[in-house]
């Protein structure tokens, strides 16, 4: 299978404050890719260097073989607070991606356009957080390109709003067979449309892996205080006589002292997002 | 890229270019001066609407740099929607060029046609001047003049440009429009009193080295009535010149005027003129004073223009490259 996305050790500081760092992934074709983690964890930096509005400082990444931006015309991107001219009309909008986009789809433009019930006379100015989402989404799709990124294109969405978006981003995936990487420091925002999802927490890569993989590769044991336990550790809580592990371990726990639950993937990736507070993380892994 | 770089333009466009067409309006309605302009009873809307479009045409580079030039990457910057454009599938690069180009194109055109227009409009203006008529503020001023030298002619072309890069090269580098208007417009201003005297001033002036006689003698400068001559001027042979440096040469050993030359120069009453005594400035040729002018001659014009118009636009041309460079790399 081919790769859309590939980083190897890819890191991007400011300053000396590091943005991210260390970044090692390997994003498969045709997937759905959610990119989750805390705020300032580091996914719009990903996603700038993806798509070439910032140069990394160590690492490489390779974005469908080439080096961003090279592809620029295969890579659609709408960025962060879905930016649009405030003065342009909507019609302005779309004729601005026919001028820019060799490859632009004026039809399914309109026809999107015209579904969302947008005026096309209308300034952007005057269109809610939603249709405005929906605008830059409109130019990304429009674009018709093979791997559309999306920035928490969600976030200032309010709930109706932001399931339209995401239902309607689902249909466009469907009728064009792209690749999408879209972030959101909302677990419930991904698990509807992503089966591809990607942790990330303190500019660091946690986890990565495929939705299935992922809830079925983690559990939750608890037993006696200080027992040990199965599997690679994500996070361990303790009471005086009991210790509750998140671990990742996918085999069949068969020792009758451990009471095993189920996680679900928000459980997961909460778990992993505890990780940056858990100073003792560390020290319990060495034992193990 | 020429389509949304026009949709975008074309309203601070119409601001700039209107005010332009208006001026060159009021120049055609008044019509061109009277070849025998009398500069001193000149008819007064001829001198008005001269003063003004001189004036503008010193404000109008600045206009451009703050207005054309500044919010072209700042306010993209601003507004977050570099992100929206810069991903479309035309490189930044070319995004930049395109936008350099079209503006750029627009301001030099803007500017070199009012140049060359009041150019050809004020040749009255500075024939009555040549001829030795003088008048009260802009009317009076040589065009070869420090400030005025900017105004018409073809180095209004270099100074727009230079101020849009300028505005431009601000923007990117401050990312915020308002505080790149400022100081576009201080730096531009800054330019524009500096280069007369630290770089036209060099540019290749003649000097000389005159006794002083009374005709050539330009004026005294004199501390308290009937007291000794502080400083003495001469008249250059060649009208319509800028008079760079002009300045009393004392024979070795000597600080200052000898006490006589104050009487040198008697009022007269009668004719309104003073009166010079040849005999007494022979005497102070014959003490050794002489006086030291330096100038750029009237038929230098031309020449320091393209020289100017050269310069600006290498300047224009290196702040068009940082920009890029900036826009590429560092945004």
């Amino acid at each position: 299978m081919s790769t859309v996305l590939r980083a190897v050790g890819l890191g991007k500081t400011y300053g000396r404050r590091a943005a991210l760092d260390d970044c090692t992934l390997d994003i498969p074709a045709g997937r759905v890719v959610g990119l989750v983690g805390p705020n300032g964890a580091g996914k719009s930096t990903l996603l700038n260097l993806a798509v070439g509005m910032l140069a990394p400082t160590s690492g490489t990444i390779e974005v469908l073989g080439g080096t961003p931006p090279e592809h620029l015309a295969k890579v659609g991107y709408v960025a962060q607070d879905t930016p649009t001219y405030a003065h342009l009309t909507v019609a302005d909008h779309l004729a601005l991606g026919e001028h820019l986009n060799p490859a632009w789809d004026a039809d399914l433009a309109r026809r999107r356009i015209e579904r969302l019930g947008l005026d096309p006379r209308q300034r952007a100015r005057k269109l809610s957080g939603g249709q405005r989402a929906q605008l830059a989404l409109t130019l990304g799709i429009a674009k018709r390109p093979e791997l559309l990124i999306l920035d928490e294109p969600v976030a200032s969405l309010d709930p109706l709003a932001r399931r339209e978006f995401l239902q309607d981003l689902m249909e466009a995936v469907a009728e064009q067979e792209l690749s999408v990487i879209l972030s959101s420091h909302l677990v419930s925002d991904l698990e509807r449309v992503c089966d591809h999802l990607i942790v990330l927490v303190a500019s660091r890569v946690r986890l990565a892996g495929d939705l299935d993989d992922i809830v079925s590769g983690h559990v939750r044991v608890s037993g006696p205080r200080d027992a040990g336990h199965p599997g690679e550790l994500v996070t361990a809580s303790h009471t005086d006589v009991q210790s509750t592990y998140v671990v990742r371990y996918d085999g069949p726990i068969a020792d009758p002292t451990w009471n095993v639950g189920h996680l679900s993937l928000e459980d997961i990736v909460l778990a992993y997002m505890e990780q940056r507070r858990e100073p003792a993380v560390r020290e319990l892994e060495s034992v193990r | 890229m020429i389509w949304l770089s026009w949709r975008q333009f074309r309203f601070p466009a119409s601001v700039i270019v209107t005010a332009a067409g208006l001026l060159a309006l009021a120049l055609l309605a008044v019509g061109l001066p009277d070849e025998a302009l009398n500069l001193f009873e000149a008819e007064r809307t001829h001198i008005q609407v001269y003063t003004i479009a001189t004036l503008a045409m010193l404000l109008l580079p600045a206009v451009i740099g703050m207005f054309w030039g500044a919010p072209l990457v700042a306010r993209e910057l601003e507004a977050g929607t570099h992100r929206l454009v810069w991903n479309q599938s035309v490189s930044r690069s070319r995004w930049l060029a395109t936008k350099l180009a079209l503006i750029g194109g627009a301001a030099a055109l803007v500017a070199g046609a009012l140049g060359l227009l009041l150019t050809w409009w004020a040749e009255a203006v500075h024939a009555a001047q040549v001829s030795g008529q003088e008048a009260q503020g802009i009317a009076g001023a040589l065009r070869m003049e420090p400030i005025m030298f900017a105004s018409r002619g073809i180095v209004p072309i270099g100074y727009a440009l230079f101020a849009f890069a300028l505005g431009v090269t601000a923007g990117t580098l401050i990312r915020r429009t308002v505080p790149a208007m400022a100081v576009t417009a201080a730096v531009f201003a800054l330019v524009q009193f500096a280069v007369p005297p630290f770089v036209r001033a060099h540019l290749g002036p003649t000097t000389r080295t005159v006794t002083v006689t009374p005709e050539n003698l330009g004026g005294f400068l004199i501390a308290g009535k009937g007291g000794p001559v502080v400083e003495m001027r001469v008249r250059t042979t060649e009208p319509g010149a800028w008079m760079i440096a002009n300045e009393t040469v004392a024979p070795p050993g000597q600080a200052g005027f000898p006490s006589f030359l104050t009487s040198c120069v008697r009022p007269d009453a009668k004719r309104m003129k003073p009166i010079a005594d040849p005999a007494c400035f022979q005497r102070l040729a014959d003490l050794g004073y002489r006086q030291r002018v330096v100038f750029q001659p009237a038929s230098r014009y031309w020449t320091l223009q393209a020289i100017e118009l050269a310069g600006f636009t290498a300047l224009a041309a290196g702040l068009f490259g940082l920009t890029a460079f900036w826009v590429r790399r560092r945004v």
